[in-house]
């Protein structure tokens, strides 16, 4: 019953929390894909100088998310070059709260204070979680997060004392001067900070009709993203590709000078489903000892992987739709997926 | 008669009333218990609030803690959070954020962390901005969190939770359908002793209703004899039909819309895609024609109090 064990423990389901993403992530290198977006970040945040400014675009579910969570659970695992703080901006604030640059600024200092006074949020589980496949080829690999580093501690502590005393970001007037002075503190410790706006429908308002609220896209780039690219932090920008139909996304990107990473799509045409990789990966991760052939037939892989180019990229509506059909063909008493499964699942949703 | 004509009490008096809806239950309980978030969908009266209250005793039957939250009393999103985290169990952690230190929406949902995930049954959540603020602003910081969640909701205030990111929150969406003809059979007996089935089932059409819309209608038929239609919509709207095609789509808008609305209210005239004089024109007639009664408006607007209008029950009509 080794399917049972699959749906059970969601081995196929996408994932939802950080140290899962980043446990069953598989580098762009090992999809055999062209594209190899996961280099590229991580070489522009190690090899270039501070700071850097780039956007990570690619449709929802297509796994921006996880991209970037990979490559900074890495930067800050291991030693390439400087040493990484990484703060990833994820919980949206509501665009009328961000109609001015200083809105935006406090709130990144109040997500730094959120994250107890550090300029990272990046969890001892996840980077765990990433230590799982470098055993064996790692530059030099760093075991630094079971307990915070001497430097972390000081400039947090710094840090929690100029909140205290200073009450950080509470004056307009003087809210860039505090988001610089945290800066230059965590650049004092000797790390390099990086800081990221991920997913930035979650700082828009919701359209009428699913379309895109233009006014509050503007509003996020000309007071958000082109004031935070003027600060000495390293900047990345993670956004659907519908905003670049926005004039003002466009301005702020060429005025900042943005290089745009696009998260890799799967291959269509290759001898092996790119989604065999995916799907043989969290076997492995969840400790299912099963291969991947006796719970899902080739001709299932295939399915998915055309209704995931259907579906515009989005890995993580085509991953659901493995879990549903693993519990369909439980139901139906077999023991492997097969393309009914993912066509009566996919037929049920629509 | 015993059926309520309110959500049930499943552990308590009005388990024998209810009526099992297995698939519905199913769908709901496995998503949940694979840490799974559902979106539920049903129109008023349709047994939302019942179906989660079944999924809550099934999950607690399972051992899987489940609290039941009502949406409606939120003002604001980190309203709604602070709601959700009195109904949890008490937190254990130390240093878990404190509700003074923050107002801020991260805060608020990092202090629903609890060491083992809670099933959140969430009901009458009407406004969509809370909605999307909670389930698209905060979804991953909620999905870190592992509780599962079930959101129920009207599916016209459901466009907000399906718009990205939220609509990314839901693992599946479950839609009530009206019940079919063997269910509300199952329910009319459930509800009613053998005069008072006899009473209701003569000469009565009954298919695609809700529960609520069944039960009121049993309830009429019980208090005048058998005269009593189970779809007194479809007379009021066959009436309507006869005054004109714009009168019936009034009638059958105000009948989904389920409350009573003035010729202003502008979920009314989209869904009719009228001007507002031309709505006022044929509610008034539908009004003329003794189809819908009126009343007047309450709240702070300055002026003359407009009118709200209603379909006419059936008695006032007679």
């Amino acid at each position: 019953m080794s399917l049972q064990r699959i749906h059970e423990r969601g081995v196929f389901d996408d994932a939802t929390t950080d140290e899962r993403r980043t446990r069953v992530y598989v580098r762009s290198g090992e999809l055999g894909l062209v594209s190899r977006a996961d280099l590229e970040l991580m070489d522009a945040l190690t090899t270039r100088p501070l700071p850097q400014r780039l956007h990570i675009v690619g449709p929802s579910g297509a796994g921006k998310t996880s991209l970037i969570l990979r490559v900074a659970a890495d930067l800050m695992r291991l030693e390439l070059g400087r040493r990484h703080e990484i703060l990833i901006l994820r919980v949206g604030d509501r665009p009328e709260r961000l109609a001015s640059p200083e809105e935006v600024m406090k709130m990144v200092l109040e997500a730094i204070a959120v994250e107890g006074h550090r300029f990272s949020n990046i969890s001892p589980d996840v980077l765990r979680a990433a230590a799982a496949d470098e055993r064996t080829h790692t530059p030099k690999q760093v075991e630094h997060r079971g307990g915070l580093r001497a430097p972390v501690v000081s400039y947090s502590a710094n840090l929690k004392q100029a909140y205290d005393t200073i009450a950080f970001g509470q004056n307009a007037a003087r809210v860039r001067h505090d988001l610089e002075d945290v800066l230059a503190q965590v650049d004092r410790a000797g790390y390099r900070p990086v800081l990221v706006l991920d997913d930035t429908e979650k700082f828009v308002s919701p359209g009428a009709d699913g379309k895109l609220d233009e006014s509050s896209v503007e509003n996020l780039y000309h007071h958000g993203v082109r004031i935070l690219g003027e600060l000495p932090v390293d900047l990345v920008v993670a956004m659907h590709p519908r905003f670049e139909a926005v004039d003002r996304v466009r301005d702020v990107i060429e005025r900042l000078g943005m290089p745009r990473i696009d998260v890799p799509e799967l291959p269509a045409d290759s001898d092996e489903p790119a989604l065999a990789a995916i799907f043989e990966r969290r076997i492995q991760r969840d400790d299912v000892e099963v291969a991947l052939e006796t719970v899902i037939e080739r001709a299932a892989i295939e399915e998915l992987q055309v209704l995931y180019h259907d579906r515009d990229s989005d890995l993580r509506s085509v991953l659901r739709v493995a879990h549903t059909a693993a519990g369909h063909a439980l139901d139906r008493g077999a023991g492997r997926i097969q393309p009914r499964d993912i066509r009566a699942v996919v037929a049920t949703a629509t | 008669m015993r059926f309520r004509d309110r959500p049930l009490l499943l552990d308590g008096i009005d388990a024998a009333l209810y009526l099992d809806r297995p698939e519905l239950e199913s769908k709901l309980v496995e998503t949940l218990w694979s840490e799974r978030n559902v979106l539920l969908l049903g129109e008023p009266g349709s047994g939302k609030s019942t179906l989660l209250r079944k999924a809550a005793s099934l999950l607690e039957s399972r051992g899987r803690a489940a609290v039941l939250v009502n949406g409606a009393l939120a003002q604001e999103a980190t309203g709604l959070l602070e709601l959700v985290d009195d109904a949890l169990p008490p937190s254990e952690a130390r240093g878990a954020p404190q509700r003074a230190a923050s107002s801020g929406l991260l805060n608020a949902a990092r202090r629903l962390r609890r060491a083992s995930p809670v099933a959140i049954l969430l009901d009458n959540l009407v406004d969509g901005e809370i909605g999307y603020d909670v389930f698209g602003r905060l979804r991953d910081e909620l999905w870190e969190l592992r509780h599962p969640w079930a959101v129920a909701v009207r599916p016209r205030d459901s466009g907000a939770l399906r718009t990205p990111p939220a609509n990314a929150f839901w693992s599946s969406v479950v839609e009530i359908p009206p019940l079919g003809y063997d269910q509300i059979e199952r329910l009319l007996a459930l509800g009613l002793n053998d005069a008072e089935y006899e009473t209701v089932h003569r000469d009565c059409v009954i298919s695609g209703a809700h529960p609520r819309q069944i039960i009121r209608a049993a309830q009429q038929a019980v208090a005048q004899g058998s005269t009593v239609s189970l779809a007194p919509g479809q007379e009021l709207i066959d009436r309507a039909t006869e005054l004109g095609r714009s009168e019936a789509m009034a009638m059958a808008e105000l009948q989904a819309l389920g409350r009573p609305v003035s010729a202003h209210d502008p979920e009314l005239l989209a869904r009719l895609g009228w001007s507002r004089s031309y709505a006022q024109r044929i509610l008034a007639h539908l009004e003329a024609n003794k189809l819908l009664r009126t009343m007047p408006e309450r709240g702070d607007r300055v002026g003359r109090p407009r009118k709200l209008y209603e379909p006419q029950p059936s008695t006032e009509r007679m």
